[in-house]
């Protein structure tokens, strides 16, 4: 009789327990209009120079599965006994697809500006400023609600005194998503 | 599943068919490699403090080999540019920028296997050859100037190494052009006339800058001679000037 009262005791407060879980408001997991950033590993293929630096982005909800998007970049290397340095920046939009799923896809264009530094060690250093955009697609791999695997390959068109060039870029590395 | 997997992998690969279009190394393989570095608009740092003075406006910028003007390049927005399968021995660059042509610079010597590296300036009147590197000649079992090369036995100009950097003093000997001459080193360090391609050399006169400095380079001249060893063997060697500095 003890017995069977402990445990009809031991099943009511479970009972309880569990409402009082269910009731207590719980946050929300990151959606598809929740804002994210990223931060990438980048190579770039700059003229005939092999450049490799970082990336970080920022998109944010805009329009059904379209996003905002802001994207900076930063790469180094050398070429022919020079050193190279390329700054880009640029915004436009993200069109993600199938957002719910573990493997999301997305295309993107973007507008904007790179600025190139050429450095010959202590004689010389010439400077230019290139505009344009970039066509580009990836895949985010989601590992959590909150977390994923980028990877994404880009192709920039970019425009200068020296005329129209087209070097691609490469990135991989993690995406965070906010949560409201 | 494993259609929307592979669609993403579509998406991605449609992507990197574009990998490569920006590029366009001028082509056949074999022979000598350039890999170059076109300056504009550039300003010196503290070894080259008047470089800034003459610089040409941006515009676009195309190389052509004079001994065959099939293969011409034009170079990136980022200066960079790359030309294959240019003949042993030697050639001559034209520069031009928005189809004007704006000078030449000639590469002696040059073994098969060799890349070279330059870095040239571009102003509205001239190029000039800021710096020059080569590397993976034959001659030198393909190791880099700097750890291999011909001894000092083989090599006409005492502690001379083919494809390091030089710098000689010593008299004009002869004049072909404003493009080449002889150079009788001083002293005993070399035991033959040195041939010097300066046709994209700076150069400088001592107590006279403001005439036309390149005209000064005449028969018995006295001349110090910066640049790279291009090529040498026990009875002829050849350098690409950087620099000739005119004496007198």
């Amino acid at each position: 009789m003890r017995l069977a009262g402990a445990l009809g005791v031991l099943l009511l407060t479970t009972d309880v327990a569990g409402a009082s879980a269910a009731t207590r408001p719980r946050p929300a997991p990151p959606g598809a209009t929740d804002p994210d950033v990223s931060a990438a590993y980048s190579y770039l293929r700059a003229g005939e120079a092999n450049l490799h630096g970082a990336g970080a982005s920022a998109s944010f909800h805009f329009w059904r599965n379209t996003r905002l998007l802001a994207d900076f970049s930063f790469h180094t290397g050398s070429f022919a006994g020079a050193d190279l340095r390329e700054v880009i920046f640029m915004g436009g939009l993200r069109r993600v697809f199938r957002d719910e799923e573990r493997w999301q896809p997305f295309v993107q264009l973007v507008a904007g500006g790179a600025r190139s530094t050429t450095k010959v060690p202590d004689v010389l250093t010439s400077s230019q400023t290139s505009w344009g955009g970039a066509l580009g697609a990836g895949t985010d791999y989601r590992l959590s609600p909150r977390w994923a695997l980028r990877g994404q390959v880009d192709y920039l068109l970019l425009h200068s005194g020296a005329g129209w060039d087209g070097d691609p870029r490469l990135s991989v590395g993690l995406a965070y998503r906010f949560a409201p | 599943m494993f259609l929307r997997t592979a669609r993403c992998l579509v998406v991605l690969f449609a992507a990197a068919a574009l990998w490569r279009c920006g590029s366009s190394p001028a082509s056949p393989s074999g022979g000598v490699k350039l890999q170059g570095v076109v300056l504009q608009d550039a300003t010196g740092g503290a070894a080259s403090a008047s470089v800034s003075a003459q610089s040409a406006k941006p515009g676009k910028i195309t190389v052509t080999v004079q001994e065959d003007p099939t293969i011409s390049v034009t170079v990136s927005s980022n200066g960079t540019f790359e030309i294959q399968g240019l003949p042993a021995g030697g050639f001559t660059l034209l520069f031009s920028v928005n189809g004007a042509p704006v000078g030449t610079i000639a590469i002696t010597a040059v073994g098969e296997g060799t890349t070279v590296k330059i870095v040239v300036k571009v102003t509205e009147q001239e190029v000039e050859l800021v710096d020059m590197e080569t590397d993976g000649d034959e001659a030198t079992g393909g190791l880099p100037p700097s750890t291999g090369g011909p001894t000092n036995s083989a090599c006409m100009i005492s502690g001379g190494r083919m494809g390091d950097r030089i710098e000689l003093e010593g008299n004009v000997d002869s004049v072909s052009s404003t493009l080449f001459f002889k150079l009788r080193v001083n002293g005993n360090r070399a035991s033959g006339l040195v041939d010097v391609a300066a046709s994209g050399a700076s150069y400088k006169c001592n107590g006279n800058k403001t005439a036309d400095c390149k005209a000064s380079l005449k028969a018995g001249a006295k001349v110090h001679v910066r640049g790279n060893l291009t090529n040498c063997s026990t009875t002829a060697a050849s350098v690409t000037a950087i620099e000739v500095k005119i004496q007198k």
